[in-house]
């Protein structure tokens, strides 16, 4: 093992706003450097599930390595590790950033910097990363490098005047950025000789492989049969089979003899699942670490999930299903949680906790679509911390769990600091919706005709609506991100929303108490638009505790009846009652009254 | 165990597939083609009901309904054939043998020569008395041709209904009540009073979903329906069916047996009937829907119906949906029914108990009826007896 060695190789990572060019790019070094066999290759290779490809983000971590001869006559190693693109995944991203020595900042020249973008390259220069600024789409008419240039150096205080400026669509700049990557992002350092020594920087499970470890190595080298120690779950595997991911292998695996010191690549061991393989855990020689040779690296957190909701299946029949279609998920994205939850509204279901809003679709998308389910989702919910009269504090995950007022002492609500990117003409909008969001502002900056401002928010805020209200107060020309920060005291009530008189816990909502009457109303107005007349009046009613705070009533229905009825409607007749019947069965119903799914979703879009 | 016993009645259902015009609200099976291939078609009934015979067995015949289409359309001497093929195969004496007539293909003449092949009652398509109500339907006869042709129905036979439509965009209770005295006041002694209802594959359906024009609101339907059952037991019509109504001995014999869930053979493009079979089970039996597929099935000798057995669960829902319609109710645990085709066995006692609570529903010597608020919301009330 050489330093020469180490010398020629180079780990990058692609921080990109969504739709700034990051795939169509990573398509193109592949090409470029001939990774890939052209008859074959795709778009968006390196995003693997179908759901990645289709909204254009990506949820795994991915990594590919591509050798390149530069214009000094050297052939280097190039690793590209491909990092999860949203805020939801912010603590994955940073674990694919530290198996890296340098990140191109990837920036569409028609649009300057996003918000995304911004706490992306934070990160990367907090974890002393070089950033490489590259402008994409530059054959577009409206592109404005200058301008753009101008404003990466402002915003982010690196040097861009000699940014590369590309088009991934035309594959121009191409191998200038190839070019820059040699000259710019330093080698790995590393002891070739030392103890082995890696990062875990994700784990998938595949059906042929079984778990699949993504790493990095520091020190040492990893190979088939030597004997490692996953230091934070504290479990000893003798690897199977070492490789590197090539989009175009089956199962992307392509096995290699050894991963030295600074190389990417991957290992399968008898890991029984992902959940053992945790994000920046450190992978280790089992030898060095038995003897606490072996100093963890920084950084590792559990993943701790932020907004909560229920999920249930329509058809009761369905739960088991559900449930083995949620563990095979769970076999992939250990950040989710979750756990058996029953309704007397909606009958067994689960209460899941998510990274965030994106992460909470993505699971529902994926349960629908792969698992073929059909679900009714609750509000989402973020967790409180409730202080209780006996000193206890309990985190609260569903308002169903909040205990009587009476053993209440205080509320925590979740905080986040957020950050809103926005040309000058919105920033009025802006500030209006974060004051009415309950925010607090902290910062505002002017950069050109743009403006970032940041607020301290209550996280519940943010996952009920404010993402759409934002969008819409500045016709989709804001960019968000967001960062958990800390917990506050909140004037927290719970609004229970009787239908009846029978509590549906579906409908509960923890809301503050000066949107409490406001909220109630308006779910419950929104309810009976949605409810059909039924046989007898149906009560609406939001309360609080005992306390109603706004009422509505669906009135009976007065005609329903078949007008006409010969021979042959009997059947039709016959049928659509079994057809109802069965119909019956996906509504939920609450005493006698039907709610369709509409109004499930209507909780939870509310104030749409 | 109580084996459904083989009923002695039955009753035989006529299609006649052709209009002259299709009106815009109606979705039965009716076609307006220039040349009706009447003697093929005749053929075909007759034939049909042969085969009729072999799976009913020696019945006595309750009653004849001629439906459509315009059965007006259809000339006496072939009303004639197919009533000789019937009396011929089943024993056919004091049978009711009813006529749908349509104002612009019916006269007194015609009147004569179908009392003279059997018809003893008609029904005749007055849809309203009112001029602009009869344009916004589509109908192709004015008011003086509806109620001449009551009249001359009158003068020929003891027994006549007149159809009308109610509901109608934009109606006047105070006047749809006018026009049903003015009907009673002509002596009819059955009135079939149905609301609109928009059905898919109408004219009307397609307006209504473009926008031109909206049906009644329910509410107000609800109105209407309880005008109507209000203005005719006023006249001396006593209700006796959701839509149905008569004054005394003018109850549609044939009507009342299919609701009753009596056999009933269909014969005819389209045409459904319910048989009990001589092993004891009961089959739903569906004719070829369109005449064309129809004529050339018969044409060939194929089978021109499909037989569904139905079980003692989907009797017993069929036998509670059309009971129900009835004011006399249904019997709920019927005697000559199977033990599990009795409503009694599909229906959970609590939900009945609480829609008889509510005032929807009555149980008294067996019977289970809707009361009048419980008529007017009845697929809502069937809905939840049949759900759990």
């Amino acid at each position: 093992m050489t330093a020469r060695k180490l010398s020629h190789i180079r780990n990058f990572s692609i921080i990109a706003h969504i739709d700034h060019g990051k795939s169509t790019l990573a398509d193109r070094l592949l090409d470029v450097t001939g990774a890939v066999d052209k008859r074959t290759a795709t778009s968006q290779m390196m995003d693997t599930m179908e759901l990645e490809r289709e909204r254009g983000i990506t949820i795994k971590a991915n990594a590919t390595r591509m050798s390149y001869t530069a214009k000094d006559g050297q052939t280097y190693q190039m690793n590209f590790i491909d990092t999860p693109g949203h805020v939801d995944f912010a603590y994955e991203v940073s674990r694919s950033l530290q198996a890296c020595e340098g990140a191109l900042l990837v920036v569409d020249a028609t649009q300057g910097v996003e918000a995304q973008t911004l706490a992306n390259v934070y990160t990367a220069i907090d974890l002393n990363l070089e950033v490489v600024p590259v402008l994409n789409k530059i054959d577009l008419p409206s592109a404005e490098p200058d301008k753009v240039k101008a404003q990466i150096e402002d915003m982010i205080g690196i040097e861009a005047q000699n940014a590369v400026v590309c088009s991934a669509k035309t594959g121009m700049g191409v191998p200038d950025i190839l070019e820059d990557i040699v000259a710019k992002i330093p080698p790995p350092e590393g002891d070739p000789e030392a103890p082995a020594k890696a990062l875990l920087v994700d784990a998938w499970y595949d059906n042929y492989l079984g778990v699949v470890v993504l790493l990095r190595v520091i020190d040492g080298s990893i190979k088939k049969g030597s004997k490692v120690r996953f230091m934070a779950t504290n479990r000893q595997y003798q690897i199977d089979r070492v490789g590197i991911l090539h989009p175009q292998e089956a199962g992307r695996f392509r096995a290699v003899d050894v991963l030295n010191a600074g190389e990417v690549g991957v290992l399968t061991a008898a890991i029984k699942e992902v959940g053992d393989a945790q994000v920046g855990d450190t992978i280790a020689d089992a030898t060095a670490a038995a003897q606490g040779k072996i100093t963890p690296l920084p950084g590792f957190k559990q993943a701790m999930p932020m907004v909560f909701c229920g999920l249930y299946p329509t058809e009761g029949d369905d739960y088991e299903k559900m449930k083995e279609a949620l563990a095979k998920l769970r076999l992939n994205d250990t950040s989710f949680t979750y756990i058996p939850e029953h309704s007397p509204a909606l009958g067994h279901g689960f209460r899941c906790g998510f990274l965030g809003l994106l992460h909470m679709e993505v699971i529902q998308e994926r349960l629908e679509r792969e698992h073929n389910l059909d679900l009714v989702t609750t509000a989402p919910n973020v967790v409180y911390q409730v202080e209780k009269t006996t000193g206890e504090t309990i985190d609260v995950e569903s308002p169903a769990d909040l205990p009587e007022s009476t053993q209440i002492r205080h509320i925590l609500e979740p905080m986040i600091k957020g950050t809103v990117m926005v040309p000058d003409e919105y920033l009025g909008s802006v500030m209006t919706l974060c004051q009415e969001k309950r925010g607090q502002q902290l910062e505002l900056n002017y950069y050109g005709s743009r403006v970032m401002v940041t607020y301290r928010l209550p996280l519940n805020e943010v996952v009920l609506d404010f993402y759409d209200k934002l969008k819409s107060a500045t016709r989709g020309y804001a960019s968000f991100d967001y960062q958990p920060d800390g917990f506050d005291p909140g004037d927290l009530v719970r609004v229970d929303i009787l239908i009846n008189g029978e509590p549906v816990d579906a409908f509960a909502m923890m809301v503050h108490r000066s949107f409490a009457e406001t909220r109630g109303r308006a779910l419950i107005s929104k309810l009976k638009e949605l409810i059909p007349r039924q046989l007898f009046d149906v009560a609406l009613q939001a309360a609080i505790g005992a306390k109603v705070i706004a009422r509505e009533n669906v009135k009976a229905m007065r005609k329903d009846v078949t007008a006409k009825c010969y021979g042959g409607d009997i059947t039709r007749k016959r049928k659509l009652l079994e057809k109802q019947k069965e119909g019956k069965k996906r509504l939920k119903s609450i005493g006698r009254v039907d709610i369709p799914q509409e109004a499930f979703l209507a909780a939870l879009k509310l104030g749409e | 165990m109580t084996l459904p016993k083989i009923p002695e009645s039955l009753a035989v259902y006529v299609h006649w597939p052709w209009c002259l015009a299709k009106c815009p609200y109606c979705d039965f099976n009716a076609h307006v083609w220039d040349d009706i291939p009447r003697k093929a078609y005749i053929s075909a009934l007759v034939s049909d009901l042969t085969t009729m015979r072999e799976l009913s067995g020696p019945r006595r015949i309750e009653s004849v309904f001629f439906g459509g289409g315009t059965p007006s359309l259809m000339r006496a001497g072939e009303v004639a054939a197919v009533l000789e093929t019937v009396a011929d195969l089943w024993d056919f004496s004091g049978a009711e043998v009813t006529l749908e007539c349509n104002p612009t293909s019916s006269s007194a003449a015609l009147f004569g020569e179908l009392k003279a092949a059997g018809v003893n009652r008609v029904s005749v398509g007055v849809q309203s008395t009112k001029a602009e109500w009869l344009e916004f339907l589509g109908r192709k006869h004015d008011v003086r041709q509806a109620l001449e042709t009551l009249k001359a129905a009158q003068k020929v036979f003891a027994r006549v209904n007149a159809d009308v439509i109610f509901g109608l965009p934009n109606q006047n209770l105070d006047i749809w009540k006018q026009q049903l005295k003015q009907l009673s006041c002509l002596d009819i002694g059955h009135v079939s009073a149905y609301q609109l209802t928009i059905e898919p594959q109408t004219r009307f359906f397609g307006q209504v979903r473009r926008g031109e024009w909206a049906p009644l609101e329910d509410d107000t339907q609800a109105d209407f329906m309880a005008a109507t059952e209000e203005v005719l037991a006023a006249q001396g019509y006593a209700q006796y069916e959701v839509s149905n109504h008569a004054r005394d001995g003018q109850v549609c014999r044939h009507n009342l047996h299919v609701w009753r869930y009596g056999d009933y053979a269909g014969v005819g493009a389209g045409a459904h009937g319910r048989l009990t079979l001589t092993d004891g089970r009961k089959a739903a039996l569906k004719v070829t829907k369109h005449p064309r597929n129809y004529l050339a099935r018969a044409a060939r000798r194929e089978p021109t119906f499909a037989q569904e057995l139905l079980t003692p669960q989907e009797t017993a829902t069929e036998r509670l949906l059309s009971g129900l319609r009835l004011n006399e109710g249904v019997s709920f645990m019927d005697a000559s029914s199977g033990d599990d085709e009795k409503p009694a066995q599909i229906v959970s006692g609590k939900v009945v108990d609480l829609m008889v609570k509510s005032g929807f529903l009555q149980l008294a010597d067996g019977m289970l009826r809707l009361t009048g608020a419980g008529r007017r919301v009845m697929d809502g009330v069937l809905a939840e007896l049949v759900r759990a």
